[in-house]
C-alpha cells in the first residue's frame, strides 16, 4: 500500500467509526456549547466588549473541546487494541501522525462550525467572515498538531486527563494568545493588525507539524 | 562529600567534585560579599535592587538548563545511550529549581518596585510558562511506567518544548506591547556603573560554577540510581 | 533603607531553598549508596551460590 492509500485508510476508518458511534463529536459539541453558555454568564458577551470576551470564550471552548476530543479518541482507540494494531502495522510513522491529525481536525472543525454559528446568532458577533475563519483554522491546526503528539505519548498512561493538559497548555500558549488577539481584531474590523498574529499562528502550525511528524516515530516505537 | 566520593570509583572524578564544591562555596561567598559591601546602592530602587544580582544569573541558568535538556534529548533519541537521558533528567531538576528562583526573586523584587507581587510582563510570563513546561516534564516522567519509554517521551518533550520557548516569549512580548502597561518597567536601567558590572559578573560566574557542581552531583546520583535499577532487575531475573 | 526587608526575604528564601536542595541531594546519595551496597552484596552471594552448583538453585535468594 502506498503512503497515500494508508493515510486515506486510517482517516476513513476513524471517520466511519465516529459516524457510527458519534460519541466523540457529540461530546465535544456539548462541551463547547456549555462553555459558551457559562461564559455568557461569566463575562458580558452581549455588551460593548463582546468581541474580546467572545473571542476569548470561543478559544477557551475550542481548547477544552480539543482536550476532551483527544482524551476520548485515545481511549476509543485503545478499546479494541486498535492503537497497538496500528503501530504494529508497517505504516510509516509520519503517515500515522498526519492521518490521526486529519481525523481530529475533521471532528474539531465540525464542532467549531457549530460554535461559530452559535456565536453569530446568539451573541451577534460577525464571526462568519474570512479573516476569522482563517484564524480559527490556523489556531486549530496548531492546537491539534501538538495534541496529536501528546495524545500518542499519553495513550498508555493512567492519568491522561491530567497529563495531556499539563503538557499541552504551556506549549500552546502562543496559539491561545495569537488566536484570541487575532480573532478579537478581526471581529472589530482591524484586519491589518491581525495579520502578524495570523503569521505567527501559521508559522507555529507549520513548525510543529514538521516537528511532530519527525518525532512521532520516537514516541511510537512499540 | 565523602558519601558522594564513595560511590565514585574513579579517584580523579572524586577529586574534581571536591574541587568544584570548594570553588562553588568560595565564589558564591565572594559574590555575596560583593553584592552587599562592594556594589553601590541603586539610586532609584534602593537596596532592594541587589536582588537583581540573584535574579539575572538564575534566569540565565534556567534557560541554559533547558538548552542542555534540548541537546541531551536529541542525542538520546539519536544515540540511545543512557548518559544523555541522565544528563537531561539532572538538568531538568536543576532548571526547575532555578526557574523557581527567578520567579521568587523577580516577584519579591517587584513588590516594592512595581507595587505588586506579579505583573504579566513578557519575561516573567515566559518564565512562568517555562516553569509549567518543566512541571509537565516531571509529570510525564513520573506517570509513564516504563522508564525507557519515559526517557523517550521526555526527550521529545525536551525538543518540542525548547523550540517553543522563543515562540512563547515572542507571542507574550507582542501581547504585552499591544497592551497598555500600568507601570513602566525599568528592569535593568541605563548603563551599569563598573562596580555593579563587576559584581554582576562575579555573581554570574559563581552561580555557573555552583550550577556545574550541582549538575555533576545530580548526574552522579542518577548514574547510581540507574545502577541500582539494573542490579535489582538482574537479581530478580536470576535470584 | 525601607525596602531592605524585601531584599533579605529574597536572599533568605533563595539560600533556604538551595540549602534544602543540597540536603535532599545528600539524602539521595545516602539512600542510593546504601541500596547499591546491599544489592551488590546480594549479587555477590547469589553468584557464589550459583557457581559451585550446576543444578538449578533449590531456593530463591530472597532478602
Amino acid at each position: 500500500m502506498s503512503a497515500w492509500s494508508q493515510f486515506t485508510a486510517i482517516v476513513k476508518r476513524d471517520l466511519l467509526l465516529e459516524w457510527r458511534a458519534r460519541e466523540l463529536v457529540l461530546g465535544m459539541l456539548v462541551m463547547t456549547l456549555l462553555t459558551l453558555l457559562v461564559f455568557n454568564f461569566a463575562f458580558d458577551l452581549s455588551g460593548v466588549q463582546r468581541a474580546a470576551s467572545g473571542s476569548g470564550a470561543l478559544w477557551v471552548a475550542i481548547v477544552f473541546a480539543t482536550l476532551l476530543g483527544w482524551g476520548r479518541a485515545v481511549a476509543l482507540d485503545r478499546q479494541e487494541g486498535a492503537w497497538e494494531g496500528l503501530l504494529l502495522s508497517p505504516v510509516e510513522r509520519p503517515v500515522i501522525f498526519i492521518a490521526k491529525l486529519v481525523s481530529m481536525l475533521v471532528f474539531v472543525t465540525i464542532v467549531e462550525l457549530v460554535a461559530l454559528l452559535v456565536l453569530a446568532v446568539l451573541f451577534a458577533l460577525p464571526v462568519l467572515q474570512p479573516g476569522v475563519l482563517v484564524v480559527v483554522g490556523l489556531g486549530t491546526l496548531g492546537l491539534c498538531t501538538l495534541g496529536t503528539l501528546f495524545a500518542a505519548m499519553t495513550a498508555n498512561v493512567r492519568s491522561r486527563e491530567v497529563l495531556l493538559p499539563a503538557l499541552l497548555f504551556p506549549l500552546a500558549v502562543p496559539v491561545v494568545i495569537g488566536a484570541v488577539r487575532a480573532t478579537t481584531l478581526e471581529l472589530n474590523g482591524f484586519t491589518g493588525d491581525a495579520a502578524p498574529w495570523q503569521n505567527l499562528l501559521g508559522g507555529f502550525a507549520a513548525l510543529f507539524f514538521a516537528l511532530g511528524a519527525l518525532t512521532f516515530g520516537g514516541v511510537t516505537e512499540e | 562529600m565523602a558519601t558522594v566520593t564513595n560511590t565514585i570509583r574513579r579517584p580523579a572524578a572524586a577529586a574534581w567534585l571536591s574541587v568544584l564544591a570548594a570553588l562553588s562555596f568560595l565564589s558564591v561567598a565572594l559574590s555575596v560579599v560583593l553584592i552587599f559591601l562592594y556594589a553601590p546602592r541603586d539610586v532609584d530602587q534602593g537596596e532592594v535592587q541587589r536582588l537583581f544580582y540573584l535574579h539575572l544569573p538564575t534566569a540565565w541558568l534556567s534557560y541554559l538548563s533547558f538548552f542542555i535538556i534540548f541537546v541531551s534529548s536529541i542525542l538520546y533519541l539519536v544515540r540511545r545511550h543512557a548518559r544523555w537521558d541522565r544528563l537531561a533528567r539532572s538538568a531538568a531538576e536543576l532548571g526547575f529549581i532555578f526557574t523557581t528562583f527567578v520567579l521568587l526573586t523577580g516577584s519579591i523584587w517587584g513588590r516594592p518596585i512595581w507595587g505588586t507581587w506579579w505583573t504579566w510582563d513578557a519575561r516573567l510570563t515566559t518564565t512562568l510558562v517555562l516553569w509549567f513546561i518543566y512541571l509537565g516534564y516531571f509529570l510525564l516522567r513520573a506517570y509513564v511506567a516504563d522508564p525507557e519509554r519515559g526517557a523517550r517521551y521526555a526527550a521529545v518533550l525536551g525538543i518540542v518544548g525548547f523550540v517553543d520557548i522563543p515562540i512563547i516569549h515572542m507571542s507574550v512580548r507582542w501581547w504585552r506591547t499591544l497592551h497598555p502597561q500600568p507601570i513602566v518597567v525599568k528592569s535593568e536601567g541605563p548603563a551599569m556603573p563598573p562596580e555593579m558590572l563587576v559584581t554582576m559578573i562575579v555573581t554570574l560566574v559563581a552561580f555557573c560554577i555552583l550550577y556545574v557542581f550541582l549538575l555533576a552531583v545530580k548526574y552522579r546520583i542518577e548514574t547510581t540510581r540507574d545502577e541500582v535499577m539494573e542490579l535489582r532487575g538482574a537479581l530478580e531475573q536470576h535470584g | 533603607m525601607e525596602n531592605v526587608w524585601y531584599l533579605f526575604a529574597g536572599f533568605f528564601l533563595t539560600w533556604l531553598i538551595l540549602g534544602i536542595y543540597l540536603f535532599s541531594l545528600r539524602r539521595q546519595i545516602e539512600v542510593l549508596g546504601s541500596e547499591l551496597a546491599s544489592l551488590r552484596g546480594e549479587a555477590r552471594t547469589s553468584e557464589r551460590q550459583r557457581s559451585p552448583e550446576s543444578a538449578t538453585a533449590s531456593e530463591p535468594n530472597v532478602s
